[in-house]
């Protein structure tokens, strides 16, 4: 059967409450397009188990839609930290508990294996171990059962909800990611459901053709949703670049709240849906963004 | 001094370097920071490599690419693209420091403690703090792991204090054998580099002490920029200015400032 569904359905399977992690890292690949569905239909007090998702925490949070982060950075590369993040967790609004980026990852490839923690050397010593402020502990000291050594461990984590956005992807899930992986291999296995956003749905047979590069495997994938453009206004790489133009848009708009109350009204409230906001932005815009299929690029610049 | 304090330190970095060494950069944000953070050491190494010495460089996924050409934009798409031995995962990127064959970290942070302990996570009370940084990224793993780390960031009484607020990249912690008690295979911090001077660390005490002071620079403003009694040693000499042939080395490697003048949209 297939698992193609909406946008609005599959946003509509996160309940409020729920713990999510997203793809993408640096400023693409990220699920944009699902995230302003999620902030349109309100659905709130989430848990984010942030590796790198940058832009869909920093989203999520300047509309008031977060109350916990575990994270290792949250950071805009090349622009500086994520304003209404930086804002919240300063103003008591958001708790975050802190993790090196290997410690974080390990807690997620544990929940993949389904064993209840690894051994990490990382933060020994450090604040990141003796302060812990997440609903369930995630670092702890041991003897190893192989010898008189005592070793790191961090507890495993197992997200409510994945929300990873690929390349290509069959009507099953069987999804192929080119470019920047990070930690989306231990994203999909850990979490309880994955929600697949594709910027194509393509045969069963073309997956099969490079089925050495599925990043995705659709025996762990429970909804597909067609998403074209779904990484805007970060870049998806192999089919667009970002658009530095809307993410300075962005970016100037954190400096105030009422400067994001601003941006969230014009470019997702007042947009019905995806495809509505891809109206407003005009194919124009959308074509001058597409990758050059050799450089996988598209403006070429060195 | 005619030389700009970027290259005084990228020729000071990369004295730094060794044969055979493999070093890890991370990504930066923006401006100073990512000079501090990635431009310098970018710079060093290619500088390195002028001299003949086989040095590599590893930037987040992007194993031993080519400095000298370099993205002049960096963004994924441009790292992705960018000339290089290989394109590991984010995850198995690390994996040079979870074995410890990562021989140098190249790592910063918005506070420095008297032992070399780092913050880049928060400013004030952890639970609501006066400013919330970016987080520790991978440099506990660098500081835990790697042979040995490099600092490099600016020089303020703000910047170095008796105590981080927060500890997020372990240095000496509470000073000697703490490293050693808590089964860290990485040796720690070797150098500090900033705009004021060069410091290093005491074999036995892990105390900061003073290496150097750059041409024009003070004991006194020294002091009066550190938030904790330094080690001085007997006398203080001064950081040698770049020559005239490092300097032409350095802009043709960053012509257009991309890495020292941190522009990177």
């Amino acid at each position: 059967m297939s698992k193609l569904t909406t946008i609005g359905a599959a946003a509509r399977s996160v309940a409020p409450g729920s713990s999510l992690t997203f793809s993408g890292f640096g400023h693409a690949g990220h699920p944009l397009a699902f995230v302003r569905e999620l902030i349109r239909q309100g659905t709130a007090d989430l848990t984010l188990h942030a590796i790198a998702e940058c832009w869909p925490a920093e989203f999520l949070v300047a509309t008031g839609r977060v109350s916990r982060i575990n994270l290792s950075n949250l950071m805009f590369e090349g622009l500086g930290r994520c304003r209404a993040i930086s804002r919240a967790v300063e103003e008591g609004e958001v708790a975050v508990d802190d993790h090196s980026h290997l410690a974080l990852s390990l807690r997620l490839l544990a929940g993949a294996w389904g064993v209840p923690f690894l051994p990490v050397r990382s933060m020994a010593g450090t604040d990141l171990a003796a302060v812990q402020t997440g609903v369930a502990p995630k670092y702890a000291r041991v003897r190893s059962p192989f010898s008189d050594d005592e070793v790191g461990t961090v507890a495993a984590l197992r997200p409510d909800v994945a929300v990873v956005h690929v390349n290509k992807a069959d009507e099953q899930g069987n999804g192929i990611v080119y470019g920047a992986m990070s930690v989306v291999d231990a994203q999909v296995r850990s979490a309880r459901k994955v929600i697949v956003t594709t910027e194509r749905v393509v045969s069963a047979d073309e997956i099969t053709a490079e089925n050495q590069v599925v990043t995705v495997p659709g025996i762990f994938v429970d909804a597909v949703v067609h998403t074209p453009y779904g990484a805007h206004p970060g870049g998806m790489y192999d089919e667009y670049d970002e658009d530095l133009a809307a993410m300075s848009t962005y970016y100037e708009a954190s400096r105030s709240r009422a400067g994001l109350a601003g941006y969230f009204a014009e470019h997702v409230f007042a947009h019905a849906d995806h495809a509505a906001y891809l109206s407003s932005l005009g194919s124009r815009r959308l074509f001058d963004l597409r990758a050059d299929p050799a450089l996988k690029i598209a403006r070429g610049q060195k | 001094m005619t030389a700009t304090l970027e290259e005084l330190l990228c020729v000071q970095v990369s004295a730094e370097l060794e044969d055979g060494g493999l070093g890890f950069i991370g990504l930066g944000t923006g401006g100073r920071s990512f000079a501090f953070a990635v431009g310098i050491p970018s710079v060093a190494v290619a500088l390195a490599h002028r001299r003949g010495i086989d040095f590599i460089a590893q930037y987040g996924v992007a194993l031993e690419p080519d400095i000298e050409n370099a993205p002049r934009c960096f963004e994924d798409r441009n790292l992705l693209t960018w000339p290089s031995s290989a394109n590991l995962a984010v995850e198995t990127c690390l994996d040079g420091f979870k074995r410890g064959k990562m021989s140098v970290g190249f790592i910063s942070g918005a506070q420095i403690d008297k032992y070399g302990n780092l913050n880049s996570v928060a400013i004030g009370d952890y639970r609501k703090p006066k400013v919330r940084l970016v987080g520790g990224i991978a440099q506990p793993d660098h500081a835990a792991n790697a042979k040995r780390t490099i600092i490099i960031l600016p020089h303020a009484r703000r910047t170095f204090v008796e105590k981080v607020d927060y500890r997020s990249a372990f240095g000496f912690g509470d000073g000697p054998g703490h490293r050693e008690r808590l089964g860290l295979i990485g040796g720690g911090p070797a150098k500090v580099f900033t705009d004021l001077a060069v410091l290093d660390f005491h074999p036995e005490s892990k105390l900061m002490r003073v290496v150097s002071l750059h041409p024009g620079v003070t004991r006194q403003q020294l002091v009066e920029e550190t938030g904790f009694a330094l080690i001085w040693p007997d006398e203080v000499p001064t950081t040698p200015e770049p020559t005239e042939a490092e300097r032409q080395a350095i802009a043709e490697i960053d012509p257009d400032g991309a890495f020292l003048n941190g522009r990177i949209f």
